[in-house]
């Protein structure tokens, strides 16, 4: 007996899983060769030694367990992802399975798809009728980066944006008018001979959101505490902000903001509620002629008060203190505390001035 | 077999309860040889319970080619092989006899009778462990559960050639890893 066919055919006897022929066959086998009736022997006795090994028995009555579990299963659509039953290969991926689970589940709650595709919606109106890109003369020269100062830090921000975005850049002189066409676009391809520097990228922006590794979603925006006043040219330039976070210990980030908080220009301005075109970001904005200027402080709980009370203490120089809190927490992981924070890092507040180039008008009673 | 397939048919009819039968008739056969397929109790009770659920829910599918037991198993070896995949065995049937289930039925042997059954069974089901997952399922099919081949084969999805090579080679893989404990 030398072959595996032989030993199989042994086992098999033993099994009684044989036909007649084969059956014959072993038999003649076991009749001329000792070996193999030996073989049969310890097969016979390892068969023995599993057979009687001591019975599991689950001591418990799973029938009503499992009823309910199908039930809750089936109520509650909590079936997670678990194997289909008898399936030719366990564990293959389907693709038409998956797809049916998925527009079961639709067909069961419709109502799932109705946000996503209202999101959607508006994202592809906003796209098409950006007014900005459709009507010229909508908005004049205080909306459009076209419009801004060609000197000074504002003006190139606004480049470094357009670069970033790869627009083609555009330095027109002050007030002139810029045919719709020729006017940078945050949703401009980019030009081959135009190469941003990284760091531009990251800290003053442009619209190509792959460019920007590892920034936050545009949904985690949501999760920014943003104050909102309006202040005067004079007051920005003296930066009088800063005796409010001086007084409360507010750490206020000297990095450009986008840069600190890995935005584009467009998603800070979606943040703050302004225009783009508006925009200047960082502390140090004396020097330009920015419509608006963002600046990011860190607070401790109980702080965002304080520099709500303090620009309101200051009525001549800023008013309409607003604050807008976030729906949800921010979605990414927190970043490190900014630099010569005093206060544990709690939360970060985006605070957005819009500048009044005329003399802010005293509030009624003061 | 047929009063399965009634009982299958009056489930499907609404009557739910049905099933309980089902799971009562088949729950320890089941429990015993997924223990010793997957070598700890915990595991097994929570793969047996599974396999009855999932089951429950896709007994539609069941179109009565073969016997609901062989299903329900071929169920539960799904479940297993995923469980698998997924965690790692926490607690071995030798150590698990008190956490879960009861303690394997063992007749009124004599003390001593006693402890050298348990001993050569301690030995046996570590010699099971031992064997790769394929040649511990058909052993455990054919010697422990009793299934022909056919049955096997239908379970596994394996030709019936296939299960009588695979099964040869387990139990020789088995008698090296108990040669000590068969000369006793």
């Amino acid at each position: 007996m030398k072959n595996q066919s032989d030993h199989e055919l042994l086992s098999a006897y033993l099994d009684g899983e044989l036909d007649a022929a084969e059956r014959a066959r072993a038999e003649r086998l076991l009749a001329d060769n000792p070996s193999a009736g030996q073989l049969l022997d310890e097969l016979r006795a390892l068969g023995s030694t599993l057979q009687s090994l001591p019975r599991h028995e689950l001591g418990e009555d799973l029938s009503e367990t499992v009823l309910q579990s199908a039930a809750r299963r089936k109520a509650n659509e909590i079936d997670a992802p678990r194997p289909v039953p008898a399936p030719a290969e366990p564990g293959r991926f389907r693709p038409r399975a998956l797809g049916r689970k998925i527009a079961d589940r639709i067909k069961d709650n419709p109502r799932m798809v109705v946000w996503p595709l209202i999101v959607l919606t508006v994202a592809a109106l906003l796209m098409v009728f950006d007014p900005d890109r459709r009507d010229p003369g909508r908005g004049g020269g205080d909306r459009n980066i076209a419009m801004l100062p060609q000197d000074g830090k504002s003006a190139g921000k606004a480049e470094g944006a357009d670069r970033a975005a790869g627009a083609k850049i555009i330095a027109p002189k002050e007030g002139e008018y810029v045919k719709p066409e020729d006017r940078p676009s945050m949703s401009a391809v980019k030009s081959p001979d135009v190469v941003p520097n990284p760091s531009q990228l990251v800290a003053k922006g442009g619209g190509d959101a792959a460019e920007t590794p590892d920034r936050p979603s545009a949904a985690s925006l949501a999760g920014l505490v943003v104050i909102q006043c309006q202040a005067s040219r004079e007051a920005l330039e003296k930066r009088e902000y800063r005796k409010v976070f001086d007084e409360n210990d507010i750490a206020l980030s000297e990095q450009p903001v986008g840069e600190v908080l890995r935005m584009t220009p467009a998603e800070l301005a979606s943040a703050a509620g302004v225009d783009v075109a508006e925009l200047d970001v960082g502390p140090h904005a004396a020097d330009a002629k920015p419509k608006a200027t963002i600046l990011l402080v860190e607070v401790a709980p109980g702080q965002i008060a304080k520099i709500l009370d303090g620009l309101k203490a200051m009525p001549d120089k800023f008013h309409e203190v607003s604050i807008r809190t976030p729906r949800t927490p921010p979605s990414h992981s927190p970043a490190p505390p900014l630099p010569g924070a005093k206060a544990p890092a709690a939360k970060r507040v985006l605070v957005v001035f819009r500048v009044l180039d005329a003399a802010l008008p005293m509030p009624a009673g003061k | 077999m047929s009063d399965d397939l009634e009982l299958i048919a009056e489930i499907l009819k609404g009557r739910t309860a049905a099933f309980e039968n089902l799971v009562r008739k088949y729950q320890d056969r089941l429990f015993n040889s997924v223990a010793y397929m997957v070598g700890n109790v915990e595991d097994a009770r929570d793969i047996v319970q599974e396999a009855f659920v999932q089951a429950f829910l896709n007994l539609r599918t069941f179109q009565g080619t073969s016997a609901f037991y062989t299903w329900l198993y071929r169920i539960a070896f799904n479940v297993a092989a995923t469980e698998r995949r997924r965690k790692r065995p926490k607690i071995s049937v030798e150590r698990g006899r008190d956490r879960t289930g009861r303690e394997p039925i063992d007749g009124q042997p004599g003390p001593a009778e006693r402890v050298e059954r348990e001993e050569r069974g301690r030995r046996v089901r570590q010699g099971l462990s031992q064997l790769s997952e394929e040649h511990r399922a058909v052993l455990v099919l054919r010697e422990i559960d009793g299934c022909r081949y056919e049955t096997i084969a239908e379970i596994l999805g394996l030709p019936i050639g296939t299960i009588r090579s695979r099964l040869h080679r387990a139990r020789l893989e088995l008698r090296e890893e108990l040669k000590n404990a068969l000369i006793d």
